[in-house]
Parts: C-alpha cells; sequence; structure tokens
C-alpha cells in the first residue's frame, strides 16, 4: 500500500518539474501534491523557483533588445537581397541596349526593287516614261515599254 | 485544408503565423519582419542562456534570422517557424565555438564556459525596475552555473516558454528524456539558490 502511494507521489513530483518554469498547477494535481507532506514541499520548493525563473526576454534590457531586433531587420534589408553591385549596373546597361537597337533599328518598310542601282540613263531620258513613274518600279515591263518605243 | 502537425499530432503552425510564413517566401520582408518581432526575443534570449554571451547571441540570433529568410522555400511547416529558427540559431552557435576552438582565439576556450558581462547588460538598463529584472536574472544565471551542456539547452527553451514538443523537435530528443533532464537541472539549480 505503501509503496503504491510512493510511486504515485514520485510520479505526481516528476508532473510537477515538467511544468517549471510555469506556476499553474492543473488543479488535480495540485490538489494530489496537498494530500502528501513530501510532495507539499516539493510545491512549496517548484513555486520557490517558478517565482525566481525569469527569462532573457524578460530580463534583457528594452532598449538592448529593441537594438537586436533592428539590427536583424536592417541586416536583413541589406543582406539578403541580390547586391545592387551587382543588379543596378546590369539594369542600367540593359535598358542602354535596348535603347540603342530600338533607335537604330531597321525599318520595317517594303524595299523598292530598283533601290540600290540607278536606273539606266537612256530611261531617265525619256519624258513619257518618266510620265509612268510607278512603272519603274518594274523593270522588266519599263524595258518592255523602252521596247515598244512608247 | 488539413494543417501541418507534427508526429505526436502537435498542430505545429498556427494559420495566422502560415499566412506570415507563406508572404515571407514571397518576398514580403514586412511580413518576414513580423515573425522577427514575435520571435527574435525567444530566440535571442535561449541564445544568451546557452551561449552565455550576449554579443554571441546577438549576432547568431541576427544569422539565424537571415538563414531562415534565405532558406524559407525548405520550411515545410512540420515543426512551428520559432522552432525552426531555435534549430538554426543553436547550429549558428555550436558552430561559432567550434570556429572559436579551431582559431585558438580565446585563450580560455571555445566560449563555451563563458560568463555574462553583466556589466555590459547593467549599462543598457535604464531604470530601476528593468534593473531588478537584470540582477534576478543575473541570480538565476548563477544558480545554472552548474549545468551540463544538453540541461542548459533544455532549461534555456523552457525559460523561454517552449513547450516540450517544441524542445523536443529543436534538440531532437524525447519528451521522456526533456522531464527527466528538466527533473535534474532544476533540482541542481534550488541547491544552488539556497
Amino acid at each position: 500500500m505503501k509503496h503504491s502511494s510512493e510511486r504515485r507521489c514520485a510520479k505526481n513530483v516528476e508532473a510537477l518539474w515538467a511544468l517549471w518554469p510555469r506556476a499553474e498547477l492543473p488543479a488535480a494535481l495540485a490538489a494530489e501534491l496537498d494530500g502528501c507532506p513530501a510532495c507539499r514541499e516539493e510545491k512549496a520548493a517548484f513555486a520557490e523557483l517558478c517565482a525566481r525563473s525569469i527569462p532573457w526576454s524578460a530580463a534583457l534590457p528594452p532598449a538592448r533588445r529593441a537594438r537586436a531586433a533592428r539590427s536583424v531587420k536592417s541586416a536583413l534589408a541589406a543582406r539578403a537581397a541580390p547586391r545592387p553591385a551587382v543588379w543596378v549596373p546590369s539594369l542600367v546597361f540593359a535598358a542602354a541596349l535596348l535603347l540603342v537597337l530600338w533607335t537604330y533599328r531597321v525599318p520595317d518598310v517594303e524595299v523598292a526593287p530598283w533601290r540600290g542601282a540607278p536606273p539606266p540613263r537612256e530611261l531617265l531620258e525619256r519624258q513619257d516614261l518618266l510620265e509612268h513613274m510607278d512603272l519603274l518600279q518594274n523593270w522588266d515591263e519599263a524595258k518592255s515599254l523602252a521596247g515598244e518605243g512608247r | 485544408m488539413t494543417q501541418p502537425s507534427d508526429a505526436a499530432g502537435h498542430p505545429s503552425v498556427e494559420p495566422e503565423e502560415r499566412g506570415l510564413v507563406d508572404r515571407a517566401r514571397a518576398g514580403d520582408r514586412e511580413a518576414f519582419g513580423a515573425l522577427v518581432d514575435r520571435h527574435h526575443g525567444a530566440v535571442l534570449g535561449f541564445l544568451m542562456t546557452v551561449a552565455r554571451d550576449a554579443d554571441l547571441a546577438e549576432e547568431c540570433a541576427q544569422e539565424a534570422f537571415l538563414k531562415a529568410f534565405r532558406s524559407l522555400a525548405s520550411f515545410e511547416g512540420r515543426s512551428s517557424f520559432r522552432t525552426w529558427v531555435s534549430r538554426i540559431a543553436l547550429n549558428e552557435v555550436r558552430g561559432q565555438w567550434r570556429w572559436r576552438k579551431v582559431r585558438g582565439l580565446l585563450s580560455l576556450g571555445s566560449g563555451e564556459d563563458a560568463e555574462v558581462d553583466s556589466d555590459a547588460l547593467r549599462s543598457d538598463a535604464g531604470t530601476a525596475d528593468e534593473l531588478s529584472a537584470l540582477e534576478r536574472r543575473l541570480e538565476l544565471e548563477r544558480a545554472m552555473a552548474g549545468l551540463g551542456r544538453r540541461e542548459r539547452e533544455i532549461v534555456a527553451l523552457r525559460l523561454e516558454g517552449y513547450a516540450l514538443h517544441e524542445i523536443a523537435e529543436t534538440l531532437g530528443v524525447t519528451e521522456g528524456t526533456i522531464k527527466s533532464t528538466l527533473f535534474d537541472a532544476t533540482r541542481k539549480m534550488r541547491e544552488k539558490l539556497q
């Protein structure tokens, strides 16, 4: 009988210390601990240690804590980003290249078939042909007209 | 849609936090800033207890959050964001210790046996209440002097309000181990405080 009671006490005490540093105990556990003088002592020791157990997150001076958190954020902004030294000039170069290519782009117009070589002199001297300038776009037709003496 | 949960069925990431994580993953720095605001204090506090060096703790906490931001794509939400960052932060401290050992920068060792620079912290305390809270914490720190590395890590996380399952996820140990370690560690602390 005593043996089982000791076992229960040991179990309760283990459950008690597993809660450290939270001082609030489940009502059932508190009642069981109160029922035994040795367990009551453990409970008092537990309460005393909990009262003295203050985390650094509460004890560190707030100014220092805030400074440390700020430093994480500024390091995040500075170091986690792609380095400006690399991507800013790349972006500027790409924009300049696009501008140059756009400025000197090849015009998208149909090139007249006679472009590049001057028309034969005898054709230019023919006034009647000059009246039909549109026909000059087709050499074969112009030559045939010239052949017909028109 | 079901929420992700860990092996024991504990809800891993609460919906609001999941929203922040999703936004941060898409590159939203404000959302990540909100995550920093939520968890930086606990992560820093945990590291302060483990490292016993405020500067090292701040440096490692900062590095942990930066690494977390860059690795958000690999965060699957099976554990809480705080647990995930804490694991990164702990690896950071351990890495720093190893690095210091290799470089032999500290004549007294790697820093694992360092003591908190209480004077530097006192100079940051602005009011009598702040100083009183700091002194109480320093007293507890002295009571923790005899704890082993694992005991200190568990006590550090517990002090900052981590649940047993969060500690288990952060350190990769069972909840049973955590309970028995807490039992032994608190006993040692009580003896020192008497």
